[in-house]
């Protein structure tokens, strides 16, 4: 199973741009995603706002905001080939580009290791 | 700290579970089952079943054998269709109804020999209607076994279905659609239902079963494994009517339209079993609510995504009082889509 490739919570600052995706075990979760609902660039959203849909034959999903952020770029191959996601989430199969508005509260590669392993999150880890 | 429990499920394997585990599968509970739900991508499995050749395992079913004098006569008090005129080696699906009329179990009848029967189920837990069976049976000739630990089950589909089986079972050549045989394939005994044209069921003892698909894929061609999800989608797509989803408690097989399969009259349906397509790029989730002029009429029993139309499919109940069919629409996260009714299957 591969692992995200992982951030350093302590170097995200605001106005840092990133993309954002999801792992390879949710992906393997929802099944083939057959369509993104994706927000328009230049969008603003708040913390926990969800910030685009994703349709899996198994589930759907919604992705949050995991910080307050400004969407600076939708990733253009997902209207025709959305199950990129399935075979690259950790590359082409990116969702969003952002600027973070807010400081971001997440899991490490570590921490999201622990957490698939005991089904545990700890806050503030 | 949040903690979030995942509670411990009493699961049973299918003997095929270590292939699915040896083949990397993601795994997730299926008919209480411990069974891989899909390998790298369902929709690229579930085209594989139409049009080339696919693997599923479905052990999770159960098996019942009836055999005496009285057997033909229990089936036809219980079932909707006289059964005796069914031929040996032939296969036909079957519902089986209370006395009130409602569905108990819909099932694949088989006719092993001239008094012996024997009852596929979609479901593994076969209890209930072995109980409700030796209730019926009482004071008849009639002995009823529930023979599922002895066997485990595949199925074959794909264009390719009967070439490709017919290699391994040279014997299995005239098998003609809805008819079942015994043969060895790949010199293992089993028993063979052609089920439709490109589908193939078969049936051996539990710890032989890898060895057949072993066999198989010793081979330069061989069959794609398949989960469960692709399986039931490619169930949907052919109309089939699945334990669990159009399946349901209280429905008569009027309601599901199985007028065919039933010889007797019956009144106005009050509501009835639909299937349908959108356009929307949304999947239809088992229980949207379906609505017709703002009115909540009917909810999703199964959605999916057809490999052939490309686009979302599903079932749905709907009370037939004031509706029009062609206003439909089935709301989806918050928003509502029109959707087109269609007859299954969806080609």
């Amino acid at each position: 199973m591969p692992a995200p490739a992982g951030v350093d919570a302590n170097a995200a600052q605001v106005g840092e741009v990133g993309l954002i995706g999801i792992t390879d075990v949710l992906q393997a979760r929802l099944g083939d995603i057959i369509s993104a609902e994706l927000p328009r660039p230049g969008v603003l959203f708040a913390a926990h706002d969800v910030i685009a849909s994703l349709e899996g034959m198994l589930e759907t999903f919604e992705v949050a905001a995991f910080a307050n952020m400004e969407v600076l770029e939708i990733n253009p191959r997902l209207e025709i080939h959305p199950d990129i996601i399935n075979r690259q989430p950790y590359g082409d199969g990116w969702i969003l580009k952002v600027r973070l508005a807010g400081v971001p509260r997440w899991l490490d590669a570590p921490g999201y290791a622990e957490f698939l392993e005991k089904g545990t999150i700890i806050e503030g880890a | 700290m949040t903690s979030r429990a995942f509670l411990p499920l009493k699961l049973r394997k299918t003997p095929l579970y270590d292939l699915h585990a040896e083949q990397g599968g993601t795994f997730s509970p299926w008919r209480g089952q411990e069974i891989a739900s899909h390998y790298e991508s369902i929709l690229d499995e579930h085209a594989s079943a139409n049009d080339a050749l696919a693997l599923f395992d479905l052990g999770y079913r159960s098996f019942i054998r009836l055999e005496g004098l009285d057997a033909s006569r229990l089936l036809n008090r219980l079932a909707t269709m006289d059964v005796d005129g069914m031929p040996t080696s032939a296969l036909c699906e079957l519902p089986l109804v209370y006395p009130d009329g409602t569905l108990a179990e819909l099932v694949k009848l088989s006719r092993e020999k001239d008094k012996a029967w024997l009852m596929i189920f979609e479901n593994r837990d076969a209890a209930k209607v072995l109980t409700w069976f030796r209730q019926e049976a009482e004071g008849c000739e009639c002995w009823i076994d529930d023979i599922s630990q002895q066997y485990a089950w595949i199925g074959l589909s794909g264009a390719r279905a009967m070439d490709y089986l017919s290699c391994s079972a040279p014997t299995l050549t005239n098998l003609k659609p809805f008819s079942m045989t015994e043969a060895l394939v790949s010199g293992v005994a089993a028993r063979i239902w052609r089920v439709e044209d490109n589908f193939f069921e078969i049936a051996c003892q539990p710890e032989l079963l890898a060895k057949i698909i072993r066999a198989w894929w010793s081979g330069s061609e061989h069959p794609v494994l398949c989960g469960w999800a692709s399986y039931e989608n490619w169930r949907l797509e052919h109309g089939e009517l699945r334990d669990g989803f159009e399946l349901k408690e209280g429905v008569t097989p009027f309601e599901l339209g199985l007028d065919d399969k039933v010889d007797f009259e019956h009144a106005q349906l009050k509501h009835m079993l639909i299937h349908f397509t959108l356009a929307a790029m949304r999947l239809p989730r088992v229980q949207s609510p379906i609505f017709c002029a703002g009115k909540m009429v009917g909810f999703v029993c199964g959605g999916g995504f057809s490999v052939k139309l490309r686009c979302p499919i599903g079932s749905a109940w709907v009370n037939t009082d004031d509706v029009d069919f062609d206003q439909l629409e089935v709301e989806i996260r918050r928003q509502r889509f029109p959707l087109i009714v269609r007859k299954a299957p969806f080609a």
